[in-house]
């Protein structure tokens, strides 16, 4: 029977308790299996007294704690009788360690703060690094999944690197393949879900096909997983029927409250009836954790539909024993054999496979590593810059240290000593550093939450707090060992000059070293930071200021007709634009930057069809209500923007983008000309205006041709996509302010319809560019710190060298030595090692900013405007850093220099 | 080195028990109780100038069962949770009257300067 301490306590205690459960190892087996849960109720009830609250309290809280483990273990350890002597003498050293930290708190506590700064930073990004990308997907062996996707070459008349591909696709390479278990189809919607007393809301839902739990081997916890007899009907591009569903493990917890017996009750989405047949795992998150329930995704088999009607998400399995290769050599000739009995896929476009881990986190991988890089930099920066500073301190303690191998203190001794005080500081500032970390992770999730992938998986965890011991293990090493070494053989005889030029040697070797490190953080720094200016200041095509949007889903039980959806949108503009405080509301199929959209071919009136191989025009299809352009801010180029007179009985009209200008009317206007989508039935188009490019994928991604069309004319030809939509209102005040008034609008036309996705224009815009925004901000802290350390370094090294040659400065100012003259001097002994590493960083740079490339936005790694203003800007910096203790020994007047010594 | 009981029963010297130990038989003289309520009891008995951490309680406790002052057993707490609760074996009320007595003996000598002890 053991004693635990209150669960919630633990909780709150969370990440000090994991780190005091990993510093209680310390105690012998026998001890720790004796009293270990004692310790830890012990722990959690003495942390949460008053007198340890707020940072201070936190403080003293763990300097007790640490004393009392440090003193402890190592008698425990002697009492077991285990290596009794040797413990006995660490147990000594870590009693003089903590005397010699007391002794000179001035140097420790700069010493301790920055390796913690340092090595919280390391675990910070660490722990980023490990959730997102060393932390495997939860699935059972994640490394056999993988995407399907299907690629256009030119040569295909159509230009896309990464494509969804169709079912068609897929069922055929499911049937064909046995380099694979099977290939699942899925895909991501949203259902509204309504109960009574409850507002309806929208729930992210995934789509699965029979197979698609095969393929990533999974189970339902409660109840049972989708099977061919739920595959009822046939999905459509809007509408997916879900006879049946699978509730998500938050779902269930949070709507059903951990209901036990779920399976059987029904729940009403987008207002048809629906039986719960299980809930899925905890762990379980398919393809995001923001998913909340799961439905059947049926897939016609038999007659899957056009090859060319891309659109869904496909995963497959390698099948045991086979290798990546294999499938890859499987699928290309399977793209061959479908070539030659189908025709398709056409010439430059097939099918191929990306690992699912990696297309989940797309760049996110890079950045991180880099980021990575670049902590473990500066990491290496603090480790020298603490060296420097103990080399320094060694000089003071010759005289100690001369007396304790006068005393018979072996070197080997006098090092392990000093060992024991870097690990000392090193193992406090690991303390502080971890807990810096976990702050610091709190603060940055709270703020972004989403920018970047899988951060959700982001804790300092049992793996995070190991490396943090790395880390520390290997500066106290670092910065331990060669001051260290360097003071215990210059006491072995007395103090000669040649040791003093030996020391003076190895602080310049550390100078320059800092200083190289930093250009190269810096220099990144700089380069990823231009790179997020030029995106930041990106025209996203129309004006974020004063708009509110969100998204709207009109369910076809309710408006089961093209007529009805028509007429509901249109109520829900009256009714909104009456809002007051509203100057402009629209309605359009796809907001800007929000992902991509429809693409459907189109031909031009008067030009004939493209040959195989050649360039087929074809446009992203977004559709709009009118006063979409003058509500959203878009700009009109030529010709006119949608009117209130584009309606269903009106001669159907069209709006291009500029960018589909450039690339199929280049150097003409196409205002005038007609063109015709390619679908069944459909009409030749006025083209009546161009309007200015809008970025509706990313604002990193490259524009795409695009093609407007009138809401109330799309629904007669296109599939009625329009039922999925969204809101724009401008006002001229705060536009979230209107969202109560659009709420209400909204349900005094249907009560039922929930309001999605609630988002201001600018923020549309800002979550765009979250992910760059966290890894340029971070980038350019640690930039920061790096450049900070390296320039405490230079000053360091010149203020000492003016405090020792006080003496010298007297006699040389005696001799006649002008004030310049001195002080040029001193400057050079910072200066000179500074431009060293300058020189040395540059060329470092210059290699290593090449793996930035993929991470650059219209920047190039080797940026000369970077690559000239930042190292002249660091010289300055550094001159300066010199300038300012040089500045001391000019005052030194020579009657105190000679009473100096 | 470990003091050990011995065979008069009357347990270790008392000038082998260091002051935390001391301290601690004080505590569960006055009942028995678990491990944090020994370090809290402390701490209010000297105001706040003795306090323990966690591993220098425990070893010393560690140290009194082997030495058969103290045992312990599972009971259930005021808070409705089980936990270990420690208690004076009589032995450890012997040693810790013994190691009074000698206390106030020093006291009082100290306290009656250079003069012989009673």
């Amino acid at each position: 029977m053991s004693v635990s301490a209150p669960s919630p306590l633990r909780g709150r205690l969370g990440l000090e308790l994991r780190f005091f459960r990993l510093l209680i190892r310390i105690y012998g087996a026998g001890f720790r299996d004796r009293y270990e849960e004692e310790l830890v109720s012990f722990f959690c009830r003495d942390r949460v007294r008053d007198r340890y609250a707020g940072v201070v309290g936190t403080l003293s809280f763990w300097r007790l704690t640490l004393r009392d483990l440090a003193a402890t273990a190592a008698r425990e350890r002697a009492i077991a009788g285990r290596e009794k002597w040797r413990a006995e003498t660490v147990f000594q050293d870590i009693g003089f360690a903590l005397r010699q930290i007391k002794a000179d708190p001035g140097f420790s506590i700069t010493a301790i703060f920055i390796l913690a700064v340092a090595i919280g930073a390391s675990t910070a990004v660490f722990s980023a690094v490990n959730g997102v990308v060393l932390r495997p997907l939860p699935y059972p062996e994640p490394d056999s999944l993988y995407r399907v996707f299907t690629r256009f070459l030119p040569e295909s008349g159509y230009d896309f690197e990464q494509f969804t591909p169709s079912p068609r696709e897929i069922v055929a390479y499911s049937d064909a393949t046995e380099a694979l278990v099977d290939v699942g189809l899925f895909d991501g919607f949203s259902l509204t879900f309504t109960a009574e007393g409850l507002d309806p809301t929208r729930l992210s839902a995934v789509g699965l096909d029979d197979r698609m739990m095969n393929v990533l081997g999974v189970h339902a916890e409660i109840g049972r997983r989708f099977g061919a007899e739920d595959m009822l009907g046939k999905a459509t591009f809007t509408t997916v029927l879900a006879p049946v569903a699978l509730l998500s493990h938050r779902l269930w917890v949070d709507q059903y409250g951990s209901d036990p017996a779920i399976v059987g009750q029904t729940m009403t989405l987008d207002g048809s009836i629906t039986e719960i047949i299980g809930v899925m795992p905890a762990g379980f998150s398919f393809p995001s954790p923001d998913t909340d329930i799961y439905v059947p995704y049926p897939v016609d088999r038999v007659d899957p539909g056009d090859w060319g009607w891309h659109g869904i998400s496909a995963i497959g399995r390698l099948a045991d024993g086979v290798t990546i290769e294999q499938a890859r050599e499987e699928l290309a000739a399977l793209n061959a054999r479908w070539r030659e009995e189908f025709g398709h896929p056409q010439e430059g476009h097939f099918l191929y496979l990306e690992e699912l881990h990696g297309s989940l986190i797309g760049d996110a991988r890079e950045a991180l590593w880099m980021l990575m890089a670049a902590v473990l930099l500066v990491l290496t920066i603090g480790a020298v810059n603490v060296a420097s500073l103990l080399l320094a301190r060694g000089e003071t303690r010759a005289s100690e240290i001369r007396l304790r191998m006068a005393l018979g203190a072996g070197r080997a001794r006098l090092i392990r000593q000093m060992l024991t005080e870097s690990t000392v500081l090193a193992v406090s500032a690991t303390v502080l550093g971890v807990g810096l970390a976990g702050l610091g992770l709190d603060a940055v999730l709270a703020v972004n939450p989403r920018a970047l992938p899988r951060m959700d998986g982001i804790a300092i965890d049992t793996t995070v707090l190991g490396f943090s011991l790395l880390a520390c293990a290997g500066t106290a090493l670092v910065f331990g060992l060669a001051p260290a070494v360097q003071a215990s053989r210059a006491s072995m005889s007395e103090r000669t000059s040649a040791d003093g030029a030996a020391r003076k040697r190895l602080r310049s070797l550390l100078v320059s070293t800092e200083v190289a490190i930093s250009v190269v953080v810096v220099l990144s720094a700089g380069l990823v930071v231009r790179s997020f200016t030029h995106l930041s200041q990106l025209d996203a095509g129309f004006n974020s200021e004063g708009r509110i949007t969100f998204g709207m889903y009109l369910p076809e039980p309710t408006y089961p007709t093209n007529e009805e959806v028509r007429i509901g949108v249109t109520r829900l503009v009256d009714e909104l634009r009456a809002t007051p405080g509203v100057t402009g509301v629209a309605f359009t199929s796809a907001l800007p930057i929000s992902g991509p959209t429809a693409y459907p071919d189109f031909y031009v009136q008067g030009r004939p069809e493209p040959a195989p191989g050649e360039r087929r025009s074809s446009a992203q299809t977004i559709v709009a209500t009118p006063g979409y352009m003058n509500t959203m801010g878009i700009d009109v180029l030529a010709g006119r923007a949608f009117e209130a007179t584009d309606t269903v009985n009106a001669p159907p009209v069209a709006i291009f983008n500029q960018t589909a200008v450039d690339t199929y009317w280049p150097g003409e206007n196409p205002v005038g000309d007609f063109v015709q989508i390619a679908a069944a039935d459909a009409p030749w188009i006025e083209v009546v205006g161009v309007i200015e490019d809008v970025r509706t994928e990313g604002l990193d991604r490259e524009i795409q041709p695009q093609l407007y069309l009138p809401f109330e004319q799309e629904q007669g030809f296109w599939q009625a996509t329009s039922r999925i939509g969204s809101f724009v209102i401008r006002t001229p005040g705060d536009p979230t302010q209107l969202v109560p008034g659009a709420r209400a609008a909204v349900a005094a036309i249907d009560p039922n319809l929930p309001l999605e996705n609630i988002r201001t224009a600018e923020d549309l815009v800002a979550r765009s560019l979250a992910g760059p925004r966290l890894i340029t901000g971070l980038l350019g802290g640690f930039a920061g710190i790096a450049l900070l350390l390296a320039l405490v370094g230079v000053y360091g090294i010149v203020s000492h060298s003016v405090a020792r040659r006080t003496r010298e400065i007297g006699i040389r100012q005696a001799l006649g030595a002008g004030r310049t003259r001195v002080l040029w001097m001193m400057v050079r002994e910072g200066a000179a090692p500074a431009f060293v590493g300058l020189g040395i960083g540059l060329a470092a740079a210059f290699v290593v900013t090449e793996a930035l490339t993929d991470l650059l936005y219209q920047v190039s790694p080797r940026d000369p405007a970077t690559f000239v203003a930042l190292p002249i800007a660091l010289a300055g910096v550094a001159v300066f850093a010199s300038w300012i203790p040089s500045r001391r020994a000019t005052r030194v007047t020579p009657v105190e220099a000679l009473r100096s010594e | 080195m470990t003091p050990r009981p011995q065979a008069d029963g009357l347990g270790p010297t008392p000038s082998s028990l260091t002051l935390v130990t001391v301290q601690i038989l004080v505590s569960l003289g006055r009942g028995p109780m678990h491990g944090y309520g020994i370090k809290l009891d402390i701490e209010e008995r000297t105001d706040g100038a003795m306090t323990l951490g966690s591993g220098t309680l425990y070893q010393a406790m560690q140290r009194l069962e082997k030495q058969g002052l103290v045992q312990s057993s599972v009971a259930q707490e005021p808070g409705g949770r089980r936990g270990r609760v420690y208690e004076l074996e009589p032995l450890g009320r012997d040693v810790l009257e013994r190691e009074l007595e000698l206390m106030q003996r020093t006291v009082a000598f100290a306290a009656a300067g250079s003069e012989s002890p009673a």
